[in-house]
């Protein structure tokens, strides 16, 4: 049984610890996966459902074989966004047209990036005022709604967006001057 | 639409946090409807590079979208076996 397997296992047995182990493990490789899906379906949103699903379907789910919960995520994930792009009334694209699962890359055993994490935090501590807050707010509480982010710091929801670009791009930049280009690293 | 206004359109896609319909399902975020398809691929783009940010800025390598999976489980049962 792999990790991922075990994770997931404690997952049917409604181990929320387990369970985001397991979410933080496997999204960005179901994201990378989506790609071909980008032009006609917010693939965030087809990512949460997914994984919500996941959750929500785990005490019931007989799965076998190694890394069966990343198999059965393919297929949850891959039907979500045929439905949606359906419902967009877009032309669907998609590898596997025939109904084959979506299969999802076995994901690395997780490192943590503590030369990545130092150098953005040095590259945050050089921005500063507005821009610097607004980006430190969206990087620590991404999944709240904008307009709360805006509201606590004090700034129209515009403004707030105008600075998170800004501090973006200045972020991007500096992250370059270290030699770190983060679509690189994603290749 | 200006530069200025697909920046900031995209940047509001790169939020996690998406609203809910009646029945619970999650929704498309409203700015990635108002972006052409091209600029669509582009804020996929921007969203894989915002999450591999947050992972590592958060201590414990989680990021946006992994918070708000878990914030919603916690207040959402399983089905029963």
């Amino acid at each position: 049984m792999s990790d991922l397997d075990d994770l997931y296992r404690r997952t049917q047995g409604g181990d929320t610890d387990a369970f985001t182990e397991w979410v933080r493990r496997v999204e960005p490789a179901l994201r990378g996966r989506l790609s071909p899906f980008a032009r006609q379906v917010d693939v965030e949103a087809v990512i949460q459902e997914a994984l919500l699903r996941m959750w929500r379907l785990a005490p019931k789910l007989e799965l076998t074989g190694a890394n069966a919960s990343l198999r059965y995520l393919g297929t949850i994930a891959r039907n979500l966004a045929l439905e949606e792009a359906r419902a967009m009334g877009a032309e669907v694209p998609l590898e596997n047209p025939g109904g084959a699962v979506l299969e999802i890359p076995v994901p690395p055993a997780p490192v943590p990036d503590k030369a990545l994490r130092a150098a953005i935090l040095g590259c945050l501590d050089a921005l500063r005022g507005s821009p610097a807050k607004a980006l430190g707010a969206r990087l620590s509480y991404g999944e709240r709604p904008d307009r709360d982010l805006a509201a606590d710091a004090a700034m129209t929801l515009n403004t707030f967006l105008q600075n998170v670009v800004r501090a973006r791009r200045a972020v991007a930049e500096c992250l370059k001057g270290k030699g770190i280009v983060v679509a690189e690293m994603l290749r | 639409m200006t530069p200025d206004e697909r920046d900031e359109l995209i940047e509001a896609t790169l939020s996690a946090h998406r609203e809910r319909s009646r029945e619970g399902r999650i929704l498309p975020s409203p700015a990635w409807a108002d972006l052409p398809p091209d600029d669509r691929e582009a804020a996929f783009d921007a969203q894989r590079a915002s999450r591999v940010l947050e992972a590592a800025y958060d201590g414990g390598g989680l990021n946006s979208t992994v918070r708000a999976v878990v914030e919603r489980i916690l207040g959402l049962g399983q089905l029963d076996m």
